[in-house]
């Protein structure tokens, strides 16, 4: 019985500890293809010094393979993922521990906008499941001409509200909507954050604005085709 | 052993406390306890210990001895042939399928990723009349641009959905295999460290316990 357990935990641990290896080690190979060995490792080497950070190695990775999809010189890969493995060092400190993949590239992406640290140490604290949308409305109201500041409260009073990533990015559909219709980006704000309030049901749109609901074949959403059409 | 009688003989419980049923099988016991002690058991023979702690001492072996044994001398295995079956499959398929499979280069293999989950179709448009061919890449597909967009009514106008999982994704179209094209249309960019755009689609869950008031 000792022995049987014994050879299939063998049998287990083998399979496992080589498919994943096989995982890491095949993952950079689109990148060795197109650089070389030599390029390829030192690449892969600021990819580990990530790991060792506890950074995700999945985003590192992929930095890498968009680089090399979109057929950058060996350096600037280097670079840019160098850049982003240092960006993503930065952005784990503001959410510490969580090392969510999404969350931590988003903090990465807001520290680089210029979005308030203490805010987003806020808003993590407060909502952690939604703290990535939070940032994109964030990000989509100040594109649309709301004050920094006025972005931010509003997507300050949607978490203590209570509303969800899916209805906090409606805010910059809505606000973007009234400046259509005339609205200072301010006023429009305005009206926005004070439509904002606990314990309703009313769901603004859950994708991009122009991603309406076209019918699928699995019973998912879909966006229609863009206004060019 | 019914664990009341169990009980008993640990002393944890009177004879009193036991059932009708038991009290006759717990006299029984006391009977033979009785008998065992009253046969006379004396002490174990002077120097029995050591002599049986020489014996398993002498039968021992250093740990890595034991796992050189255990991998060079012939070993038999009982194992279900349902479980040998399913492990050599596993092995077998690990071996034998190519190297692409290992990561979800496909969106099937997203899709595949997402069972269980919430998930969005997605229709990636771009308005291309010159273009022999359109695919779209982002952080979904690993940045493969094998997910071809079609134009069967040959307008130009060039179109294809995607099965993404809730949340913020980066992309980026690829023009005739050579010419990559920053989405005109997206809602929003994020700059890809290489001196482009990309484009960033935000799909979110359900709703939450708030709202906007109308």
């Amino acid at each position: 019985m000792v022995r049987r357990g014994f050879f299939t935990a063998s049998i287990v641990a083998l399979g496992l500890s080589s498919t994943a290896l096989a995982a890491q080690t095949d993952d950079l190979a689109r990148v060795r293809a197109a650089y070389g060995e030599v390029d390829a490792a030192r690449i892969a080497a600021v990819i580990q010094r990530g790991v060792d950070n506890e950074l995700p190695r999945r985003l590192l990775v992929e930095k890498a393979l968009e680089g090399t999809a979109k057929r950058m010189p060996a350096d600037a890969v280097l670079a840019a993922v160098t850049t982003l493995e240092r960006e993503l060092r930065a952005a784990a400190t503001v959410v510490w521990p969580d090392q969510d993949a999404e969350t931590l590239e988003k903090t990465a992406d807001a520290l680089r906008h210029g979005i308030d640290r203490a805010l987003l140490v806020e808003l993590h604290r407060e909502r952690p499941e939604e703290f990535p949308m939070m940032i994109v409305a964030i990000e989509d109201l100040i594109h649309v001409g709301v004050d920094p500041d006025v972005a931010e409260d509003m997507v300050r009073a949607a978490a203590t509200s209570g509303l969800s990533g899916h209805e906090t990015l409606g805010l910059p559909a809505t606000v973007r909507r009234l400046v259509r219709e005339g609205s200072t980006p301010r006023d429009a704000a305005s009206s926005v954050r004070a439509g904002i309030r606990p314990g309703g049901t009313d769901v603004p749109p859950s994708v991009d604005e122009r991603f309406r609901d076209v019918p699928s074949t699995a019973g998912g959403r879909g966006r229609s085709i863009p206004p060019i059409l | 052993m019914n664990k009341e009688l169990n009980r008993y003989l640990d002393g944890e419980l009177e004879p009193n406390e036991l059932s009708a049923e038991l009290k006759g099988e717990a006299e029984a016991w006391d009977a033979f306890l009785t008998d065992v002690r009253e046969s006379g058991a004396s002490e174990a023979p002077v120097g029995l210990e050591s002599m049986v702690m020489d014996s398993v001492r002498a039968e021992r072996k250093a740990p890595w001895s034991r796992l050189i044994d255990w991998w060079v001398n012939p070993q038999s295995l009982r194992i279900r042939p349902l479980i040998g079956l399913a492990a050599a499959a596993a092995i077998a398929t690990f071996f034998l399928l190519p190297n692409d499979a290992v990561l979800p280069a496909e969106p099937a293999g997203a899709a595949t990723a997402l069972v269980g989950e919430e998930a969005v179709y997605v229709q990636f448009v771009l308005e291309a009349p010159e273009a022999q061919s359109v695919a779209v890449a982002g952080d979904f597909n690993d940045w493969s641009p094998d997910i071809g967009l079609a134009d069967p009514d040959g307008d130009g106008i060039w179109a294809g959905r995607v099965r993404l999982a809730p949340g913020v994704h980066k992309y980026m179209f690829l023009v005739d295999g050579q010419q990559w094209v920053t989405d005109p249309l997206a809602e929003r960019y994020t700059e890809d460290g290489f001196g482009n755009r990309n484009a960033v689609i935000a799909i979110t869950g359900g709703a939450g316990a708030g709202s906007l008031a109308p």
